[in-house]
C-alpha cells in the first residue's frame, strides 16, 4: 500500500513537471497549424511529397529526404560538407555497372521505399561499389535517389534501416553544356545504418567519357557516366569540431583522351 | 471524375479529422522531447506523413493518436547521429517553480517533484521514455507499446522498472546521497 500511494504521489509530482501541460492553442499556434494543414492537403495524398515543401531546393545545395524504414517516418537533414569516415568496408572507388535485370529490380525497391508510383521515371545511372547498389531514377522534374545494400535489391525494404532515398519534385532542367564541360547539379550528404556518405550528381556535356572526383580527404573517385549524367558516392563522416568541411574537385575525361580540371 | 472528386473530399475529411483529433496532444508529445521552436515543424513533418500514409494510420482515435506519436518518434530518431538513431528519445521535464499555486498542496507532493526534477536526468533515456509515454504522453500500455515497436509485456516490464529505477533515485537525493543509484556509465546503456 505504501509503494502505491508513493507511486500516485510520483506520479502527480511528474504531470506537475510537465514541460508541455494541456493549455489551450494560441491564435497564432491555431493559424500556423491551419496554414501548415492546407500546405499538406494541396500535395497529392497518395504520392510522395518533399517533407520539407517550404524550403526551396536548390542546386548544390538541396536537403535530404532519409527515409528510417523501420517506421512511417521521414526526417529532412540539412546538407553537411563531410570529412572521411571508415564505413561501408566493401566500397570501392571505381563502380560496376549494374545489369539491366539488377537496375530495374533496384528501381522496384527504390520506389516502393520512398511510395514513389511509376511516373515513367528512367533509371538515368545505376551502379554497385562494393555490396553496395546506387540508383538514380530521373523523369520529368522528379529524381530519386537510392542507396542500399546488394541484399536490398529486389526484395521488400520495410523494416530495413540500411536504405537511404532522396525524392525531389522540383528538379532543374538539363543545362545546355559545351562539349567538354560538366555540371554538378546535385551534392548531398546522407545516412544509412551503415553510416554517412556524400553523393554528387550532375550532366555532362557530349565530349566528356568520364569524371573522378578528388575529395579532400584524399579520395579519387571514378564517378559513373551515362548518357548525359555522372554521379559518385563515398563514404564520409559528419561535419562537427574535430572534421572539417570536405570540399571535392573534378578531372573530366574527354574523347580525345585529353582531361581537364574544374572544380 | 465526380467519384474522384468526392473521393478526394472524403480523404480530406477523413485526414481533418485526424488532425484535428490528435494535433494538440501530439504537439505537447513533440515538445516534450525537443526544443519548442522546433516543435511546430516535427508536428508537420508527421501530419505529412498521414496524409500521404492516411491508409494507414488506424480508424480508432486514441489508436491513431499512438501511431502518429510513433511517427514522430521515428522522425526524432532519424534526425539524430547514426549512432543515436537506435536509442530512446530523452524526454525533458518543467522546471520546478514555487509560488502561490504549491498553497493548494500537499506538501509531500511539493518535495516530491523537487526530488524527481533533481533525480530525472539520473534516468536512462530508455526509463525517461517509458514513464513519459505513460504518465504524461497518457498513453495505454498497448499504445505505448506500439510507440516504440515492443510488445505490451515487454513495455510493462521496462516501465516497471523505470518507475522502480525512479523511486530509488528520489529515495537516494531524499537521503542526501550526492551520487544516487548506480555509477553513470551504468544509467545510461547502450
Amino acid at each position: 500500500m505504501r509503494r502505491h500511494a508513493a507511486d500516485t504521489v510520483v506520479t502527480e509530482a511528474l504531470r506537475h513537471l510537465d514541460p508541455a501541460p494541456r493549455t489551450d492553442m494560441t491564435e497564432a499556434e491555431r493559424e500556423r497549424a491551419d496554414a501548415a494543414f492546407a500546405r499538406i492537403v494541396a500535395t497529392p495524398g497518395d504520392e510522395p511529397v518533399p517533407l520539407e515543401a517550404d524550403r526551396p531546393l536548390r542546386r548544390r545545395s538541396r536537403l535530404l529526404v532519409a527515409l528510417g524504414l523501420a517506421g512511417a517516418a521521414g526526417a529532412a537533414i540539412p546538407v553537411l560538407l563531410l570529412g572521411g569516415g571508415t564505413a561501408y568496408g566493401s566500397w570501392t572507388p571505381r563502380p560496376e555497372p549494374l545489369t539491366d535485370v539488377a537496375a530495374v529490380k533496384a528501381a522496384t525497391t527504390c520506389r516502393t521505399a520512398l511510395n514513389v508510383p511509376d511516373r515513367g521515371e528512367r533509371v538515368a545511372m545505376a551502379e554497385r561499389r562494393g555490396e553496395w547498389t546506387y540508383l538514380l531514377l530521373a523523369g520529368s522534374g522528379t529524381e530519386a535517389i537510392c542507396l542500399m545494400p546488394d541484399d536490398l535489391v529486389g526484395q521488400d525494404p520495410t523494416a530495413r534501416e540500411d536504405f537511404f532515398g532522396s525524392y525531389d519534385t522540383d528538379t532543374v532542367a538539363p543545362p545546355t553544356l559545351d562539349p567538354d564541360r560538366i555540371d554538378e547539379t546535385t551534392s548531398m550528404q546522407g545516412s544509412t545504418e551503415e553510416g554517412w556518405f556524400s553523393s554528387v550528381e550532375g550532366y555532362v556535356g557530349s565530349d566528356v567519357t568520364g569524371v573522378t572526383v578528388h575529395t579532400s580527404s584524399g579520395l579519387d573517385i571514378e564517378a559513373s557516366v551515362t548518357g548525359n549524367r555522372f554521379a559518385a558516392w563515398w563514404p564520409s563522416s559528419k561535419q562537427s569540431s574535430d572534421q572539417p568541411a570536405q570540399t571535392w574537385s573534378y578531372t573530366v575525361h574527354l574523347a580525345d583522351g585529353s582531361t581537364r580540371r574544374t572544380s | 471524375m465526380e467519384s474522384t472528386a468526392s473521393s478526394q473530399r472524403e480523404r480530406e475529411q477523413r485526414f481533418r479529422d485526424v488532425h484535428d483529433a490528435a494535433y494538440v496532444d501530439l504537439l505537447r508529445f513533440v515538445r516534450r522531447r525537443v526544443h519548442p521552436t522546433h516543435a511546430e515543424d516535427v508536428v508537420g513533418d508527421v501530419m505529412l506523413v498521414a496524409w500521404r500514409r492516411l491508409d494507414d494510420v488506424p480508424a480508432d482515435p486514441s489508436a491513431a493518436r499512438a501511431w502518429l506519436f510513433g511517427v514522430a518518434r521515428k522522425t526524432l530518431q532519424n534526425t539524430r547521429r547514426r549512432e543515436d538513431r537506435h536509442d530512446a528519445v530523452a524526454v525533458r521535464l518543467g522546471e520546478v517553480r514555487h509560488g502561490p499555486a504549491d498553497a493548494g498542496h500537499h506538501p509531500d507532493l511539493i518535495a516530491c517533484r523537487a526530488d524527481i526534477a533533481a533525480a530525472w536526468p539520473l534516468l536512462s533515456t530508455t526509463d525517461q521514455e517509458a514513464i513519459a509515454l505513460s504518465v504524461l504522453d497518457g498513453l495505454t500500455a498497448p499504445e505505448a507499446a506500439a510507440v516504440l515497436g515492443i510488445s505490451s509485456t515487454a513495455f510493462r516490464l521496462r516501465l516497471s522498472r523505470a518507475r522502480r529505477t525512479l523511486r530509488r533515485h528520489v529515495t537516494s537525493t531524499t537521503a542526501g546521497d550526492p551520487r544516487p543509484g548506480r555509477p553513470a556509465s551504468e544509467r545510461s546503456p547502450r
